[in-house]
C-alpha cells in the first residue's frame, strides 16, 4: 500500500536527520570540551595581569600610553562575537537583538567589525553598519588566532578609525545561561588600588612596563571574550542539538506507530478481501 | 624550613609553577634580576631566557617566554606568554 511505503520513506528521512543532529551534538560537545578548558586556563592569567596593572595604578595614568589616554570619542567601534553558524538557538540573534538596542542609544557614529563567520552571511539582513567581517577564527581558537584578532582591534583604535572600542558578546554565566553583554576595552581604564602602597621600583623604566603589561591585559582580555564567546556558541548548539534529537525520537515513536497502524488495516483489508472472495466460492459451489 | 619566597609562572594556557624557593633569578631584558626574601615591591619586564631558583633541595630552572614579573610580599609572579622544561 503507497501510504505504507510513504510513512516507511518519511522515518528513513527522519532517522537521518537524527544522525545529524547527535553527531553535531557530539561534535559541539567535544569543541565545547576544548574552549572550555582554555578559557579556564586563562583566567588566572587575565586576572593577574588585571592586578598588575591596578597595583601600577597611578603610575599607568602619568605614562599614558596610547591606550590609556583618554581621547574625545568621535567613533565607536563596537566589535560583535557571533557564531561561526546556526544551528545553536537563540544564540546569534539574541546578540543581533542586544546590538540593535546598543546602536539606537548610541550618540556618537559607529561602526561595527564582526567575528564570526555567521555574520557574513545573516547580518546584511540587520541593517547594522558592519564594516568588516572577520570569518576565519576556528571553533576552537588557538593563541595566535586571539592574538591575530587583538592586533587588529589595537590598530583600529592606534589609527584613530575608532575613539573607542566595546566588545559585544554572549556572557557565559553557566551552561545554561548565556546573556548578551557589553565591555568597554578601549581606552583601557586601569583601576588604581586603594590605600597607600609602597612605591613600585620599575625596571627597566615606567614607560616600558606599563606598555608590556597594557598589551597583556588587552591580549588576554580579547582572548578571555573570544573564548568566552565559543564556549557559549558550543553550549547552545549542544543544548539546541539534544533538543532537535529528542524531538526526531518523539516524531520516530509517533511515525512507527502509525506505520503499525496503516499495516495493521492493510492486513485486515486483505484478509477480509480472502475470506469475501472464499466466501462468495462457497456460496457459489452450493447453488 | 620551606622556602620564603612563593613562586608563580603563569602562562595563557595555565599556572606553569606554584611553588616556595629561596632565591629566583629572573632574565630580564638587559641582564638578570636575583630575588631574596623582603625584596622592595618592583615590576619589571621579562624577557625570554631561563628562570633559575634554589631551595633546600638545591638548583633548578625553567625556560620562559616574554612578560611581566612582579615583586611584592615575598611574592614572585611571573605572567609569561610561555613556559616549559629546557
Amino acid at each position: 500500500m503507497a501510504n505504507v511505503r510513504a510513512i516507511r520513506t518519511h522515518i528513513k528521512s527522519v532517522e537521518s536527520t537524527r544522525k545529524i543532529t547527535k553527531s553535531m551534538k557530539m561534535v559541539a560537545a567535544a569543541k565545547l570540551k576544548r574552549t572550555q578548558q582554555s578559557m579556564n586556563a586563562l583566567r588566572p592569567f587575565a586576572a593577574a595581569a588585571r592586578d598588575m596593572l591596578a597595583r601600577l595604578g597611578e603610575d599607568a595614568a602619568a605614562s599614558s600610553g596610547a591606550y590609556t589616554a583618554p581621547r574625545e570619542i568621535r567613533r565607536v567601534c563596537y566589535v560583535l562575537f557571533v557564531g561561526n553558524r546556526g544551528l545553536c538557538g537563540v544564540y546569534n540573534t539574541a546578540l543581533v537583538k542586544f546590538m540593535e538596542g546598543r546602536l539606537e542609544s548610541e550618540e556618537h557614529e559607529c561602526f561595527l567589525l564582526v567575528v564570526g563567520r555567521w555574520g557574513r552571511e545573516q547580518l546584511g539582513a540587520a541593517h547594522l553598519p558592519v564594516e568588516e567581517t572577520i570569518d576565519d577564527i576556528p571553533d576552537a581558537p588557538s593563541e595566535e588566532d586571539a592574538q591575530r584578532l587583538a592586533e587588529r582591534i589595537k590598530a583600529i583604535y592606534r589609527a584613530g578609525e575608532a575613539d573607542e572600542i566595546i566588545l559585544v558578546y554572549e556572557e557565559y554565566l553557566s551552561a545554561l545561561r548565556q546573556e548578551p553583554t557589553a565591555l568597554r576595552l578601549l581606552p583601557l581604564a586601569a583601576a588604581a588600588e586603594q590605600g597607600e602602597k609602597t612605591p613600585l621600583i620599575l625596571e627597566p623604566d615606567a614607560e616600558t612596563v606599563t606598555d608590556a603589561l597594557v598589551e597583556l591585559v588587552l591580549d588576554s582580555t580579547v582572548r578571555a571574550v573570544l573564548l568566552e564567546a565559543k564556549t557559549g556558541e558550543h553550549t547552545a548548539r549542544m543544548t539546541a542539538m539534544t533538543a532537535a534529537s529528542d524531538n526526531t525520537e518523539q516524531l520516530l515513536d509517533k511515525l512507527r506507530l502509525e506505520l503499525n497502524h496503516a499495516r495493521q488495516s492493510a492486513i485486515t483489508t486483505e484478509i477480509s478481501e480472502i475470506v469475501g472472495g472464499a466466501n462468495a466460492l462457497e456460496e457459489g459451489k452450493h447453488e | 624550613m620551606a622556602g620564603r619566597i612563593r613562586l608563580q609562572v603563569v602562562t595563557p594556557s595555565g599556572t606553569a609553577l606554584d611553588r616556595r624557593a629561596d632565591y629566583v633569578r629572573i632574565p630580564l631584558p638587559e641582564g638578570s634580576l636575583g630575588v631574596l626574601a623582603d625584596h622592595a615591591p618592583m615590576l619589571c619586564t621579562v624577557a625570554k631566557g631561563t628562570l633559575r631558583l634554589r631551595d633546600e633541595d638545591g638548583e633548578s630552572s625553567l625556560a620562559v617566554g616574554r612578560g611581566v614579573a612582579r615583586v611584592e610580599n615575598n611574592e614572585v609572579t611571573l605572567l609569561v606568554e610561555a613556559a616549559g622544561e629546557e
